[in-house]
């Protein structure tokens, strides 16, 4: 293993415990993968260290004593989302402490060099990768939508090697980041139409619980399917599965390329996805029956401008209903072109709120109250049950419909 | 006469106590209390149980990457496991132990996974991967 006189000098204590242990895990993750040398990565992407309602204090103490330390980021470094709106957190709740302390690990990653993105959709905000660069990304929907999308390489990181790759600007060559590890496994054949995003969401859904952590391949996608709906797939997959990449024919530029190598050479199981299969995935979505919504929050992973311009577009001249909380979730980007149109005005116009630097996920919405919750995502719906939400899931309109109306409509 | 199995250290360390067995995957994002260190997965078959002051013994982690912290903030409050070991263990473990400064081993062979049954005594030496069972429970 070849390391440099400034790592050997990070892996003495010359900058301290935290900055010691990144590089420690480093080198034990290079040994355990066997691998062979490093690479190095065009971009890192940091995710549930400065979220207060992962890491906590932990991640935020362990973040400041690494900032205070000295250890400036070498490759660039963007952000996942955190855990409240950093303008906008008094108005969804969130309490002046809570506030207070999320705002001292955003300032340490910003000390450190990162650049300030707060969005799981960073390639809507620039990120922008060619085919075969290598990255280190810990946000998982953003690991498979640059990994299948793109044709990049990043392994599913977590946030201490993903530190350790900011630090260092490389990262252990093993895993996706090797052409040979890239096959697809399992062919999935679509027999059935996918009309709106949340059908991508419930074949994501239902894929990711067969697969694990095999690469599937899709078949039989409609070729104009759009950047939105590949996203809710991909997010979809990653959150049921363990799933960091997924090729369709005729669509995602491994398999473009080389279509017997990434597409038949190593499949080993095929599978349907018939109209049955996405009536179940959607019954299973459902995780309440109560038909009584007190939070509408959709925009996971962040919404893209389409989006933004189809809810206005249905929130136009509407009143949300008194007690309902509606979140749209997107990045600062997004909602800066969506000001400059008015699209964001007629949202907000209607009693909904355009959030952005969070989400439902990553925010404490247990903590706020919310009680059910209707969204269009898979993703979403996963975690939030986990907080113990009961959750309804449909498209896009039946959410809006539920944010009008406070009543889901089966 | 006690049995000592070879493993691989992953973190080191030194460890005594009793293995609290699972042959089920752990999420600790969602399902393990940040506070207590109880595991709360309603379906999982350690559903109630306690892992601190124990040796926890699992195949793998699963579920989000996130809960990689909840386990250094249970290790930090004494609440989580006194010391892992793991069958195979992966980035967000790595991470998570190190970080934590909990005694890790993994890659005993097979034979250790199916003799281990919670309540044994066992005997960690993470720093050279070695797991001594003292007293069957």
């Amino acid at each position: 293993m070849k390391l440099t006189d400034y790592e050997k000098s990070i892996l003495s204590g010359d900058f301290g415990e935290e900055a010691k242990k990144i590089l420690e895990v480093m080198v034990k993750i290079y040994e355990m993968n066997n691998a062979e040398d490093f690479i190095e990565v065009k971009e890192v992407m940091l995710a549930s260290t400065q979220n207060m309602s992962i890491g906590g204090e932990m991640g935020m103490e362990f973040l400041t004593g690494l900032a205070n330390s000295g250890i400036r980021f070498n490759a660039k470094t963007i952000t996942d989302p955190v855990s409240m709106d950093l303008e906008g957190w008094g108005r969804l709740g969130i309490p002046e402490k809570y506030a207070r302390k999320q705002k001292r690990s955003v300032n340490a990653l910003i000390k450190m060099g990162a650049v300030p993105t707060w969005t799981c959709t960073p390639y809507l905000a620039g990120s922008i990768h060619r085919y075969g660069d290598h990255l280190a990304y810990v946000e998982t929907s953003c690991v498979i939508f640059a990994n299948s999308y793109f044709g990049a390489r990043t392994n599913r990181e977590m946030d201490i090697s993903a530190l350790a790759s900011a630090i260092t600007g490389k990262t252990p060559n093993y895993g996706l980041h090797l052409s040979d590890r890239r096959e697809g496994q399992i062919l999935i054949d679509i027999e059935t139409e996918l009309k709106t995003t949340s059908d991508y969401d419930a074949l994501g859904n239902y894929v990711g619980k067969i697969v694990g952590t095999k690469i599937p391949v899709f078949k039989n996608m409609d070729k104009n399917v759009s950047t939105q709906a590949i996203m809710q797939l991909g997010a979809a997959l990653a959150t049921t599965g363990a799933v960091a990449l997924f090729h369709i024919f005729g669509i995602t530029p491994d398999i473009i390329l080389d279509p017997y190598k990434y597409g038949e050479k190593s499949i080993a199981q095929k599978v349907s996805f018939t109209g049955a299969d996405m009536k179940k995935a959607y019954q299973e979505l459902n995780t309440t029956r109560s038909t009584e919504i007190d939070f509408v929050s959709i925009g996971c992973p962040h919404y893209t401008i389409d989006k933004i311009k189809e809810i206005a577009s249905f929130l136009k001249g509407k009143k949300v209903k008194k007690g309902v909380n509606v979140w749209v979730c997107t990045s600062e980007t997004i909602r800066n072109m969506g000001l400059l149109s008015g699209e964001i005005q007629t949202i907000e116009k209607s009693g909904a709120k355009v959030v952005v630097d969070t989400c439902m996920v990553l925010a404490p919405v247990k903590e706020l109250g919310f009680h059910i919750m209707a969204t269009d995502s898979a993703k979403a719906q996963f975690y939030c049950s986990g907080f113990g939400l009961g959750v309804r899931f449909g498209n896009t309109e039946k959410c809006l419909q539920a944010a009008i109306t406070g009543k889901w409509e089966d | 006469m006690s049995l000592v199995y070879q493993g691989r250290s992953i973190c080191g360390g030194l460890a005594e106590g009793e293995a609290l067995v699972t042959k089920q995957g752990v999420s600790f994002l969602g399902g393990v209390d940040p506070e207590t260190g109880i595991i709360t997965e309603v379906d999982h078959e350690l559903h109630g149980e306690k892992m601190a002051g124990k040796i926890l013994v699992l195949p793998s982690l699963k579920g989000s990457a996130g809960g990689m912290w909840i386990l250094i903030r249970l290790a930090a409050s004494k609440r989580g496991p006194k010391a892992i070991i793991v069958a195979q263990a992966d980035t967000i473990l790595v991470g998570a132990v190190i970080i934590g400064e909990i005694p890790t081993v993994d890659s005993l062979p097979a034979e250790a996974f199916q003799k281990l049954r919670s309540g044994d005594s066992l005997k960690v030496d993470a720093t050279k991967g070695t797991v001594e069972l003292t007293k069957k429970s």
